[in-house]
């Protein structure tokens, strides 16, 4: 019980800390160069990704074209209203990241992806158990009888996939 | 007439009530939990339909999201959490009859308007749907591309705080919705080679990880519960007067007209429903001052509108293939799982189903008010379940549903993948909800596009050779310019503050 008391202390201290740090950030000229990237790595691959059979003009790249030429143009367009708000001083679209919720969003996610990589070798029930015992240990519950409650629903969840919806789960 | 009454015989089978009542058991249940969601509901729940058919899976879809936005009111009166943001007007009346000792008579009201507005916009889609369908009908290719581009406008306008933003989330789903074979010519597109890309994302795995798994992420605070004592609400006396329920109706009636109103424009929803009826509540009430602090008209014209907008959004999706919110265009998805594509035929080559779902959503609201007169002691116990036995939970189901769609491990990666790209668009403000409406809107609005440019022989004048294109360019563009005019006064107001 100590254990976990100091534990739990060096948690809150460390959650104390990094709730204290943030990171600045302007989300219209991030997002507006990443869909500028994506949208030119996008067209530029087309050619080897849609391999044309017919001749017409009207083909099986029209449409992909017509949506990210949209994308090109309008996070330019974002880019430059962006930048002469900058310019302007007339507020530009600055957000902040607190580190706390990030690192928070981070190891769920790590749990996330650690359940998807277990599936296949240990099979849904048992990274089902592992991953609902470590989310419920990540929300810091002391009851047993939550873990045991989670660990239930992750069989009733895998038996009814199995043999109600007839679902061969890995 | 026989289509009705083959509707109605169609309706009439014991496993549609079922899941029917199942699927308001759960929608209740995540509605009156705050921090779920319906539209989590409905893609929790969206692979358990794949083997249902059309019309049970519609009535328990339709469960779900009636009863959703009921439920929402439970936590909002009991709590002053609203479960949905549908019942942010519920509250502010709903809370303070709580700090009276009137819980149980607020949510008696809730649950009343609730059946009323439910009953009222479903008698609206039974008589409203069939007609817009008839004018549907003579829409052609360049017409049926206009509307979607119009949905698509006015979602992305409307979804998140620039526009710029918005259409550009719907880009991706029409991106999205576009990766893997090409249904007109066969040919293979942006599938890098890789066999699992072959038939294209499916629209359930993409919102698992878009609307769930995301959600989980974005959940990761350890929240607080406020614990609700059942104990004391159970002795309130819950009887309405006889001048109570004369008080209620004119709101009532004004707020189903205005929740049906709301719900058929695409892009707005049961929230905006809710306060707009508040709001003329309030401006035709005799206790005005009494709004705020427990006045159970508020309560009767929020909960009234916010359901009557259910059956409303319904008509767009049904006649024009155009869903106006999020959780009815994941109601579009499933009718095309079911083979059924939303449009101006969908009348005419699938009208026994039709109207047995029509007709079957007048049973949802009834069942529903059964269901809240009698288990809203369960419903008010369930917002006592802990968010650290939810959550894993969720994430398992959102694990197996991936997984079920087509029974591959590939299929629950990318749902993590989505789920990623969500949390990201989210922290740099794009909207996710044009994206999912892209994705399902994506295949027609191709289709339809280069149909139209194959027919005019690529002259792009096609999309304005007819005067219902015309109607639907003028649309469009009132619809970008009352966006634009929307968010450059939202600005001045932010700062101005």
């Amino acid at each position: 019980m100590k254990l976990i008391d100091s534990i739990d202390k060096w948690l809150d201290d460390t959650g104390e800390k990094l709730g204290k740090k943030t990171i600045r950030y302007n989300p219209d000229l991030i997002g507006a160069v990443l869909m500028f990237g994506l949208s030119v790595a996008f067209l530029l691959m087309m050619p080897s990704q849609i391999k044309l059979t017919e001749t017409s003009t009207i083909n099986a790249r029209t449409f992909p074209r017509l949506v990210f030429m949209i994308v090109l143009v309008l996070s330019v367009l974002l880019f430059f209203k962006e930048i002469a708000k900058i310019v302007l001083k007339k507020g530009s679209a600055s957000r902040e990241l607190n580190l706390l919720v990030e690192v928070r969003a981070l190891i769920i996610f790590v749990f996330i992806a650690m359940y998807y990589l277990l599936l296949e070798p240990i099979g849904f029930i048992a990274s089902s158990i592992v991953f609902g015992i470590c989310m419920t240990a990540y929300f810091r519950v002391r009851k047993w009888y939550y873990y045991a409650i989670v660990a239930a629903c992750a069989i009733a969840v895998g038996l009814v996939f199995q043999y109600v919806l007839h679902v061969r789960l890995p | 007439m026989d289509v009705v009454i083959e509707g109605i015989r169609n309706l009439f089978h014991i496993s549609n009530f079922i899941y029917m009542n199942i699927g308001l058991l759960l929608g209740m249940i995540f509605g009156a939990i705050p921090g779920l969601t319906v539209m989590l509901c409905i893609v929790l729940f969206l692979p358990f339909t794949y083997t249902m058919g059309p019309i049970p899976s519609f009535m328990f879809l339709l469960g779900i999201y009636c009863a959703g936005s009921y439920g929402g009111s439970i936590s909002a009166i009991l709590i002053k959490t609203p479960g949905t943001p549908h019942a942010a007007a519920t509250m502010l009346d709903g809370y303070p009859m709580t700090q009276m000792g009137k819980s149980k008579k607020a949510m008696k009201i809730a649950l009343y308007a609730s059946t009323f507005g439910g009953l009222f916009s479903a008698l609206v889609l039974l008589f409203f749907a069939p007609q817009v369908s008839k004018f549907a009908r003579m829409m052609g290719t360049p017409e049926y591309f206009l509307i979607c581009a119009l949905g698509l406008t006015i979602i992305a306008g409307v979804s998140g705080k620039s526009l710029i933003k918005g259409v550009i989330s719907g880009c991706i789903g029409l991106f999205i919705a576009s990766i893997g074979v090409d249904p007109m010519t066969g040919g293979t597109r942006f599938i890098f080679n890789n066999i699992n890309f072959y038939s294209g994302f499916d629209i359930t795995i993409c919102l698992i990880g878009l609307f769930a798994l995301s959600e989980i992420l974005m959940k990761s605070k350890r929240e607080s519960i406020v614990k609700v004592s059942m104990d004391e609400v159970s002795k309130e006396d819950d009887s309405l007067s006889k001048s109570e329920y004369k008080r209620m109706a004119p709101p009532a009636i004004l707020s189903a007209i205005i929740g049906v109103i709301v719900g058929i424009i695409p892009g707005t929803g049961a929230s905006e429903a809710s306060f707009f009826s508040y709001n003329a509540a309030r401006s035709i009430s005799k206790h005005r001052d009494e709004f705020g602090k427990g006045n159970i008209e508020g309560i009767a014209a929020a909960e009234t509108a916010n359901n009557a907008v259910t059956g409303a959004t319904l008509i767009p999706l049904l006649t024009l293939g155009i869903p106006g919110d999020a959780c009815v265009a994941i109601l579009l998805g499933a009718l095309m799982i079911n083979g059924l594509t939303p449009g101006p035929n969908l009348f005419t080559t699938h009208g026994v189903t039709m109207y047995a779902i029509i007709i079957g959503l007048v049973f949802i609201n009834i069942f529903m008010f059964l269901q809240g007169k009698y288990l809203t002691k369960l419903f008010a116990k369930i917002i006592n379940i802990p968010i650290s036995i939810l959550t894993p939970v969720i994430a398992i189901f959102c694990f197996a549903g991936a997984f079920s769609v087509n029974t591959s491990v590939f299929d629950v990666g990318v749902s993590v993948f989505f789920a990623f790209m969500a949390y990201v668009l989210i922290k740099l403000d794009f909207p996710t909800v044009p994206i999912l409406i892209g994705l399902v809107l994506g295949k027609t609005t191709e289709e339809n596009f280069r149909r139209s440019l194959i027919i005019s022989d690529g002259s792009w004048s096609i999309f304005a050779s007819s005067p219902i294109c015309i109607g639907f360019i003028i649309l469009i563009i009132a619809a970008l310019v009352f966006i634009f005019y929307s968010k450059m006064k939202e600005m001045k107001t932010e700062s101005d503050n």
